[in-house]
């Protein structure tokens, strides 16, 4: 439950931020003993706050107020005539989570009574190598140890449709083998020019993979819809060095110093694993 | 220009601890949690958030930089980190400036004890 929480906190940092150490934060998470993990948890809340209060560089573009007021869409409603203080609102943010952490504690505790803990896990994780055990017991010449499936697999099921709805990545991946190789981060640059379809030199969000109906949504929706989408995935947030929101001619030229800034374990390859968003790897089970 | 690291001073604890665990040589983020908390003798312990928030501003300012791990762990994960020149030039200004302090402060704390007649 503690684990789940802190993934929501971790969720909620600027893009940026979480896909760059997002992997890492859990990680430490697992390390730590148990009585240190609450720690960890107001530990996330501050690092939320400090993230999105005080780094402007992350913060999202916020869409002018008036403009959408024209066009009909209350952003915020308040019955009384004042403007409440950002400060209460922080504070209030703040308690309200207390609040939650407090319930989940109590929640976890079942009223009182401590849980056991028991050996082992409660989640199977890819890395868990499972054992027929039924072979144990007749430990003679032709015991058989069943190996699970490969715990790569699973990120590559996830990593096919992931490849082909974007784009950028089906251009890049040349060969087909959802794996970035040294040769198609160091041709990036040609690759991506490929995506080019107006010739303009750079590629907007739409030439990388966006698609949105502009009748659909409000026009001031646009930019924050484009900016949060080039955000939320690693290999274009890494190529949008500048985080405009579109890969500009200088980016697409230094693109292959940029992605090799995703080889988490400097092998020089990018992987499905560095290469899903860190949100997805945890809907899918992954993380 | 290459930038002064006196630019950078004084040092904010969290940052102070940071670069003193990567004057060495280089370390995970788990790794210099650890460290924080043995140089700091279990007084002063940095949290995930803390420590990576920390970590992106020094990259951007460019006292640290990342790089590859130890060829054991090369299936590792994880992010290792090392000091930049700057980031070691910054350390020593700070450990220098903190040197006057404790000097100071020694020579303050002297100056009031009761002498023996």
């Amino acid at each position: 439950m503690l684990r789940w929480l802190y993934i929501q906190l971790i969720w909620l940092h600027p893009a940026p931020f979480r896909w760059r150490f997002g992997d890492d934060m859990l990680d430490d998470f697992d390390r730590v003993p148990n009585r240190a993990k609450l720690r960890y948890l107001a530990d996330a809340v501050r690092s939320l706050a400090r993230q999105w209060l005080l780094r402007p560089e992350f913060r999202h573009p916020e869409a002018p107020a008036g403009t959408l007021a024209a066009a009909g869409v209350p952003l915020f409603q308040t019955i009384e005539t004042y403007r409440p203080c950002p400060a209460a609102l922080l504070q209030g943010g703040l308690l309200a989570i207390l609040s939650i952490l407090l319930a989940v504690l109590l929640i976890a505790k079942g009223g009182g009574v401590a849980r056991p803990f028991f050996i082992g896990t409660h989640f199977s994780r890819p890395s868990l190598l499972p054992i027929d055990r039924s072979s144990v017991a007749a430990s003679d010449l032709d015991t058989t140890v069943k190996l699970g499936p490969d715990p790569f697999e699973a990120w590559l099921k996830l990593a096919r449709p992931y490849f082909a709805s974007l784009p950028v990545l089906r251009v890049l991946d040349a060969d087909r083998d959802l794996t970035l190789s040294p040769w198609e981060i160091g041709n990036a640059p040609l690759a991506l020019r490929k995506l080019d379809a107006n010739h303009d030199g750079k590629l907007t969000s739409d030439e990388c993979g966006l698609h949105i109906d502009p009748n659909s949504v409000p026009p001031d929706w646009l930019e924050p819809l484009r900016w949060r989408f080039m955000s939320g995935h690693p290999v274009l947030a890494a190529l949008d060095s500048d985080h405009d929101g579109e890969i500009s001619a200088g980016e697409i030229e230094h693109a292959a110093a940029a992605l090799k800034r995703l080889d988490r374990n400097h092998d020089g390859y990018l992987t499905a694993d560095e290469l899903i968003p860190f949100e997805m790897a945890v809907r899918a089970g992954l993380r | 220009m290459k930038p002064d690291p006196d630019d950078y001073l004084p040092l904010a604890p969290a940052t102070l601890h940071i670069l003193l665990s990567l004057a060495g040589e280089p370390m995970h983020g788990y790794g210099i949690m650890q460290e924080v908390q043995c140089q700091s003798n279990g007084r002063y312990n940095l949290g995930p958030g803390t420590l990576y928030d920390n970590l992106q501003r020094l990259m951007k300012q460019r006292m640290v930089e990342e790089v590859a791990g130890p060829r054991d762990e090369e299936k590792s994960r994880r992010r290792y980190y090392r000091l930049s020149a700057l980031g070691r030039g910054v350390l020593s200004q700070e450990i220098a400036r903190l040197e006057d302090v404790v000097q100071e402060g020694r020579a303050r704390l002297r100056s009031l004890k009761p002498r023996r007649a």
